[in-house]
């Protein structure tokens, strides 16, 4: 583990929701950093908290209480269009359902966030597409619609949308839950060597067999972390 | 996100839900169709119309029988109570020096039987003055004269179409024989062709003197207007006034409310068709613009059931880092394009039905531009504020709730 300036960095994270009258708090006190280069699981059984987590992590929620530093630049209290930007240079997300657009092509899917990014020029678009394609060795499928493609192709185009614009961290939640165990170990194995390439990825999951592909895992109960370990034996 | 993306995006979206587009589309085609149909007819009738009565020139005056609310249409035929001899003593009376032309008419639609060929057409019984005042011109022979109304003479005039489906095209008929109500005339005289003019067209009719044709004809001793022409248009006014009063004293009126007849100048009839014409444009133009409304109405639902539809859509593109902006624009494009294609084809269509009806009709077909321009923008209008509202409640939408929608 480098000791570098990490990308992420959480202090003393809290998030409490209002159901009814009573306040419910899911987060308790969370901290953790995120260095380039990582592999993190992070694991818990439902209502650990790990879903909050990963929605703060991602930029789609905001704490109640701590700090938020990305790259050192304290974005606890970005506006809602200013966590649009993080999340669209900085965080590639991949879901358990894949959500693709079911109605426009492979290409059309993956060019969508450089499309909100307003910086990457029309012909720059399809270069990267196709080399993020050739990344999830689905280069022959551009003009595919999504339902002409299996559950293991489906989530790899997914992962080829979040390596688009090249971000810090890709965010992965759950994203062997659909798959068959055949294809969640090609998809880990996939994640393993984008990580072997320098990729930072965070990983969402309650089935130890898959976090056992990332280098570590940070284990969530009732808010709280419980426990930070290592894999040494992490499977490759 | 660029516009030009914005548009991509959206069109995409419209066009995958080809069936659903075209219906909303429907509303909005059916409302711009029949607003377009209405304007375009009413613009053509109303400029038939009143190029007809302008045609009589700014300074005559008709006088017709009924009273004044009976409107600028021609009085009711039943109403008795003007009758060539009040036309007669306007004419070349010196009381009256600025009226330089008097013409009673009557009409009615009879057969005429000429050249072993038979039609039904409009039969005019008119002064003499009447050609002039009307701006009709000969082709071949001559006009009758005052001298033929004195007599009751069996003479006609007739027009070019009535030339052409008695005797044939182009020939020249003066001298032959019709017959009008098993009533022998002889034709004198043939008119120029002036082409129709709306509500009546001159190529169709048949000239008598009017006093055939009261007498004779049709058995009456009334006509159903008398046609003044004034020297100058400054004297109409004036003219109008001693008219009255003359007319009041032959009719033995004393209370103005009693007055059997109404005196118009083509000035007033002008402006009073075109009120009215006006009023009868914008109430049906009204009733359609309803079914735009309505139409808008469709647009709005179909983008809310969208909205909903695509809630999960809605939270990945949110989660890849699309702005509120972004998805309003996105969804407020596709309304506007939905409406706007929308009312391109309904102008297209309320056009060429508006083009089909003023040839059935008979009137030329005028087109205009504004009523175009007014649709393009009331269809953007329309987009914009029936798209904003569901637009908005995509934009506004919580990305982990959007995530997470079933």
């Amino acid at each position: 583990m480098n000791h570098e300036k990490p990308i992420i960095s959480l202090q003393n994270i809290k998030k409490s929701y209002l159901i009814g009258d009573t306040s419910y708090e899911a987060l308790k006190g969370v901290s953790f950093d995120v260095f380039e280069g990582d592999f993190i699981s992070i694991m818990g059984p439902s209502g650990s908290g790990k879903s909050t987590l990963m929605n703060i992590i991602g930029t789609l929620d905001v704490a109640t209480k701590g700090k938020y530093f990305f790259n050192d630049l304290n974005i606890t209290h970005y506006t809602e269009d200013e966590l649009a930007q993080v999340r669209n240079e900085k965080i590639g997300f991949v879901f358990q359902s894949f959500n693709l657009i079911p109605r426009v092509s492979v290409y059309n899917n993956i060019e969508r966030p450089m499309i909100y990014s307003n910086k990457i020029t029309r012909s720059e678009r399809r270069e990267r597409v196709v080399s993020a394609l050739k990344a999830v060795h689905l280069e022959n499928k551009i003009d595919n619609m999504p339902n002409q493609l299996s559950g293991g192709q489906v989530q790899r185009v997914a992962i080829a949308r979040s390596l688009v614009m090249n971000p810090e961290i890709i965010l992965a939640d759950e994203p062997t839950g659909n798959l068959d165990s055949k294809t969640s170990h090609d998809v880990m194995q996939f994640f393993q060597s984008l990580n072997q390439q320098g990729k930072t990825i965070i990983l969402i999951t309650h089935e130890s067999d898959i976090a056992a592909y990332a280098k570590k895992s940070i284990i969530l109960k009732d808010g709280f972390i419980v426990e930070e370990k290592s894999n040494s034996n992490n499977l490759g | 996100m660029s516009f030009f993306d914005a548009f991509n995006v959206s069109f995409s979206s419209l066009n995958h839900n080809r069936l659903r587009t075209i219906l909303a589309m429907l509303g909005i085609v059916i409302g711009i169709a029949s607003v377009i149909l209405i304007i375009s007819i009413a613009k053509s009738a109303t400029s038939s119309v009143t190029s007809q009565v302008s045609s009589l020139g700014s300074n005559n005056i008709a006088i017709m029988p009924g009273t004044e609310s009976k409107g600028p249409v021609q009085g009711g035929g039943d109403t008795k109570t003007l009758t060539y001899e009040d036309a007669q003593f306007f004419k070349k009376n010196p009381d009256f020096p600025s009226v330089t032309a008097v013409a009673a008419v009557v009409q009615g639609g009879m057969q005429i039987i000429g050249n072993g060929e038979n039609i039904n057409t409009t039969v005019q019984g008119v002064g003499a003055d009447y050609f002039d005042m009307q701006s009709l011109n000969i082709e071949y022979g001559e006009f009758f004269t005052s001298e033929d109304e004195s007599f009751y003479s069996k003479v006609a005039v007739i027009g070019p179409e009535v030339v052409t489906d008695l005797f044939g095209d182009g020939s020249d008929p003066t001298g032959q024989i019709i017959q009008i109500k098993s009533q022998l005339f002889r034709v004198i005289g043939v008119t120029k062709a002036k082409g129709s003019s709306g509500m009546s067209n001159p190529d169709k009719s048949v000239y008598v003197p009017v006093t055939t044709a009261a007498k004779i004809l049709l058995g009456q001793n009334y006509v159903q207007s008398i046609q003044i022409s004034v020297s100058d248009v400054s004297l109409v006014e004036q003219t109008s006034s001693e008219i009255k009063q003359v007319l009041m004293e032959r009719h033995s009126i004393t209370d103005e409310a009693n007055i059997d007849f109404n005196i118009k100048s083509s000035k007033e009839m002008q402006a009073t068709l075109s009120s009215i014409t006006g009023t009868l444009t914008a109430m049906l133009a009204g009733i359609a613009g309803i079914s735009l409304l309505v139409g808008g109405i469709g647009v709005m639902n179909i983008m809310l059931v969208s909205v909903t539809e695509r809630t999960r859509e809605i939270g990945l593109l949110k989660a890849i880092g699309a702005k509120q902006n972004d998805i309003l624009l996105q969804f407020l494009i596709e309304a506007v394009v939905l409406t706007v294609s929308g009312g391109i084809i309904g102008m297209i269509l309320g056009e060429v039905f508006a083009m089909i009806a003023t040839a059935v009709m008979g009137l030329s077909f005028v087109f205009q531009l504004y009523p175009v321009l007014l649709a393009v923008s009331v269809c953007v209008t329309i987009g914009v504020f029936f798209g904003l509202y569901p637009s908005r409640r995509a934009a506004k939408l919580n990305p982990i709730d959007a995530l997470k929608f079933e």
